[in-house]
């Protein structure tokens, strides 16, 4: 069972990349199933999420970063048990550090495959945030410790924007993958989907 | 110390079942969707928070509609698989909203609600609330 985060910022488009990754990945014949956590009792994604049909579980009533780790771990073995499905793709929110629900994912020994952590940046409102002092400094943390970022919403921001994120990110993180997605329109899902399998 | 307290993100979420006294149709059920969403939003605006996402889902015996907006800059975006006319529905809310108290995210949905169930007329009860400090 291999995990993989889809982490990043409050409505960089999270929820809509793992719809999407979920029918790539279901045509390639993989048995999945998602974690979401959103703050507060009342979530919308996992029902959102539901209506497609995919296997979703819901964390709610705090955050799967720090006060509900225990809740992720107990979730992710049950998961296991119960379902055993060959990948994970769990939804921290939007303002959750993908780096310490990492460190957590790192110490469940049985059977479970550490995948890349994957953080969603919105190319639609990234450049607002980060011009926000308080808010670009949590958003470079969210980002720093990501194997691969994804410059999301592409299908809405012109080509001299992408090529100025590009290099943004791969200053905030030298070693990461950067991508340009449409979560959207599909552009760039298949590559994402690859790397969340292999 | 909690990492969200550095940017003060705030939430509120509620759940309540809508109940109308006649038939609604789906482009109704989609603009009073969409003026719930932009009403939220412009208080929230007015009230110097930054959005962080205002996430709506409703469920009816047909189908369901999903809204959402991170800033009305950016457009409200609908959703709605809602095929027939229907009188009631529920109502799930989720705001989170940067630098504003969560009591006034509290009081903006519920008085942007109240407005709402005036103008078209019709009665809510409250399923689920909660006041969420992240
Ligand atoms: N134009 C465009 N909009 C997108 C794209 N991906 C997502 N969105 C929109 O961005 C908004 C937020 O998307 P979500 O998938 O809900 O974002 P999220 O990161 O899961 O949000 P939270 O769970 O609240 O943090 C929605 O209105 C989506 O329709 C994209 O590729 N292009
Ligand atoms: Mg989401």
């Amino acid at each position: 069972m291999k995990v993989v985060q889809i982490a990043g910022f409050l409505g960089s488009g999270k929820t809509t990349t793992i719809i999407a990754l979920s029918n790539i990945i279901a045509r390639k014949n993989k048995k999945l199933a998602i974690i979401v956590n959103e703050i507060g009792e009342i979530p919308v994604d996992a029902r959102i999420i539901n209506e497609y049909g995919l296997k979703v579980r819901e964390i709610g009533g705090g955050c799967i970063c720090c006060e509900l780790l225990v809740n992720l771990v107990y979730t992710l073995d049950e998961l296991r048990k119960f379902y055993n499905p060959d990948i994970v793709m769990i939804e921290p929110s939007g303002v959750a550090i993908p780096s310490s629900i990492d460190d957590s994912i790192k110490m469940i020994k049985n059977d479970i495959e550490k995948g890349p952590i994957i953080v969603i940046f919105d190319g639609e409102r990234g450049e607002e945030l980060l011009l926000d002092d308080e808010l670009s400094k949590f958003i470079k943390r969210q980002l720093i410790n990501a194997n691969i970022i994804a410059i999301n919403k592409i299908d809405v921001i012109n080509e001299d924007k992408i090529k100025y994120y590009e290099e943004l990110l791969r200053a905030i993180n030298p070693n990461a993958i950067i991508l340009k997605i449409s979560a959207k329109n599909g552009i760039g899902l298949e590559l994402l989907a690859d790397m969340v399998i292999k | 110390m909690n990492f969200h307290e550095e940017i003060l993100a705030n939430g509120y979420g509620c759940e309540l079942k809508i109940q109308f006294n006649r038939l609604i149709t789906p482009s109704e059920f989609y603009s009073i969707v969409h003026e719930i969403i932009e009403n939220i939003a412009k208080e929230l605006i007015n009230n110097k928070a930054k959005i962080g996402h205002i996430k709506l889902y409703v469920k009816t015996s047909s189908g369901y509609l999903s809204a959402d907006t991170i800033d009305l800059k950016y457009g409200i975006n609908i959703n709605s698989s809602i095929s027939n006319s229907e009188n009631s529905f529920i109502l799930v809310i989720n705001i989170i909203a940067i630098k504003i108290d969560k009591n006034n995210i509290a009081k903006i949905t519920n008085e942007t609600l109240d407005k709402i169930s005036q103008k078209y007329n019709f009665s809510k009860i409250l399923i689920k609330n909660n006041f969420i400090h992240l």
